[in-house]
């Protein structure tokens, strides 16, 4: 177990409503967690929970047995980093070994090392060939991967995306969301994804979904999407596939499982009904 | 107001080392009261043509007229009036809300033109009801308010000034799914009841599939297409080659076509008309 939320509840201003309420959660190391709700479900608050940006008023938060508190929280940004929307609001540096560079330098690694890391973590977002650029210059997709190398040369256990891929053009969502796929399968590392388009939560080992601040569901990404048109109560737009999918149901037309992909619902009926 | 672009083209930065050809012989019109929809990978050139349509950037050769104004060549007095008849909504126009009070920031747009502060007040609750905003939230910072509701008086302050042409540069960007589709069809309903003519920047071809009725393609500073939504359908190789997004539906329709070897004979790529379609296709499998 890598991160355990305990108990947890966090409200913006004394007396008002809790953001997060009573909240448990237990996310295992190697695991991908997408972390699903509308506007205002309380899924951004659980981010920064993890890496102490927010404290918990009730309950507690540990990342690898440590609790997050203001004494524990620079070690516990080393093991979580993260990757947030606005890939403009996070470059300090005028290239993008620069800027890779920049949080080895707060940790004091050494020169060699250093350069070691960067070269490594700049081919692991494929990268490698943009070093001297100006991170401006690139397009949205690139900056965010090279946001990713910074956080990635820091060699952190866990890397939450909070709506990374929502400021993207279609190809730069589509190439973030494989580049994620090849860390996690590759680099086996732990991975939460916060967004609010379930077409990138199938891919997920495990979805929670937030409602008003509380779990309303958690598995499976299929077992969520059998929901069907129930996911609108909570905010979230069930995708293609399971619209279509809900509507041959109502004629009796099933295949064995929800499926994720419109191909897959092709490629199982074809199996199902009409192979010959 | 009809918008004609004439051989429009615009350089950022001419003459010099960073010297930047933005828009190339761009030629296009936009019938007044239309809803259109501008679709284009980053980059394009789909941000620098909407600034044109208010004069915030002029063509560096070629002609646009804007009713009875023509760029180049406005007065002063005439690019005035011409931007409280376009409404111009940037990306993230909850990043230019300033006042102290969402109240204070309706007004703002309206007093700069020279409206009648005692009239607009009077249409504040109705513009309010139309973007979904409670009343209640006049008297609040708008800084206190979620990022949807932010846009929503951004929206509402741009239409207190009455424009006729609504451009939106990706509205929905960041929104959630219900908010995204509240949002569009918010501005459906002043396009059908209020006549607007909107102009809608969008990475989604679904939504442009969606929503317009006709979908001008961007694609290096020029155009690269104008279809009717239904017509995007023949010309898929095509996008795909300028590297933009099929729609779901269309992509489906080429798998099912693919793998099943049906036919497509729906006038419409809806969700309904595939849903129907492999339903019929597996009926008449199942009893052959």
């Amino acid at each position: 177990m890598l991160i355990e939320f305990n108990q947890v509840s966090f409200r913006y201003k004394p007396h008002t409503t809790n953001v997060i309420d009573n909240f448990n959660l237990t996310i295992n190391r190697g695991e991908w967690i997408a972390l699903v709700g509308h506007n205002g479900s309380g899924k951004s608050t659980v981010a920064k929970l993890i890496n102490g940006l927010l404290m918990p008023n009730d309950g507690i938060v540990t990342v690898d047995g440590t609790q997050v508190s203001q004494e524990s929280i620079y070690e516990i940004r080393k093991h979580v980093g993260m990757i947030f929307q606005n890939p403009e609001n996070q470059f300090v540096g005028t290239t993008v070994i620069d800027d890779v560079a920049f949080g080895l330098e707060n940790l004091g690694v050494p020169r060699d090392e250093m350069i070691g890391r960067i070269d490594e973590s700049l081919k692991q977002v494929d990268m490698a060939l943009y070093k001297w650029h100006e991170p401006i210059k690139l397009s949205g997709g690139q900056k965010q991967r090279v946001a990713i190398a910074g956080v990635l040369a820091m060699r952190p256990d866990v890397i939450v995306f909070d709506e990374a891929t929502s400021m993207l053009d279609p190809t730069g969502k589509k190439e973030l969301i494989q580049m994620i796929r090849s860390l996690h399968e590759k680099h086996h590392l732990t991975v939460i994804t916060i967004t609010h388009d379930l077409n990138e939560a199938a891919y997920a080992d495990r979805v929670v979904a937030l409602s008003e601040g509380e779990v309303w569901f958690q598995g499976a990404p299929r077992r969520l999407f059998q929901y069907g048109e129930k996911l609108q109560e909570v905010g979230l737009e069930p995708t293609f596939v399971t619209r279509v999918y809900s509507e041959l149901q109502k004629h009796s037309i099933e295949i064995k499982q929800e499926p994720l992909h419109f191909k897959e619902l092709v490629d199982e009926l074809w199996t199902s009904y009409l192979k010959t | 107001m009809d918008i004609i672009f004439k051989d429009v083209n615009y350089t950022y930065q001419p003459n010099t080392p960073f010297s930047h050809h933005a828009l190339k012989t761009i030629n296009l019109e936009i019938q007044s009261g239309s809803f259109i929809a501008i679709v284009g990978h980053t980059g394009s050139g789909k941000s620098t043509l909407l600034q044109h349509l208010n004069g915030l950037l002029k063509p560096t050769s070629g002609q646009i007229s804007l009713g009875n104004t023509e760029l180049p060549g406005a007065t002063s007095k005439q690019l005035k009036d011409l931007r409280q008849q376009v409404g111009l909504v940037f990306q993230n126009p909850e990043h230019q809300l300033f006042e102290e009070t969402v109240k204070k920031d309706l007004l703002f747009g309206p007093k700069n033109f020279g409206f009648n502060v005692k009239d607009v007040e009077k249409e504040l609750n109705d513009v309010m009801e139309q973007v979904g905003l409670d009343h209640t939230v006049l008297e609040r910072s708008p800084f206190e308010l979620s990022g949807g509701q932010m846009r929503r008086v951004a929206i509402a302050g741009m239409l207190l000034v009455k424009p006729q042409v609504l451009v939106l540069d990706e509205p929905t960007a960041g929104l959630d799914p219900s908010g995204q589709k509240e949002m569009l069809q918010m501005f459906k309903a002043l396009h059908e009841m209020k006549q607007h003519t909107i102009i809608l920047v969008t990475h989604s071809m679904e939504d442009a599939l969606n929503y317009a009725e006709q979908v001008v393609v961007m694609n290096q500073g020029q155009i690269e297409c104008v279809n009717k939504p239904e017509d995007l359908m023949h010309n898929q190789e095509r996008l795909r080659r300028i590297g933009l997004d099929i729609p779901e539906p269309i992509e489906s329709i080429r798998y099912m076509k693919e793998r099943l070897g049906l036919e497509w004979q729906e006038k419409e790529y809806t969700e309904e008309a595939i849903s129907r379609t492999l339903i019929e296709y597996i009926k008449a499998g199942a009893t052959s």
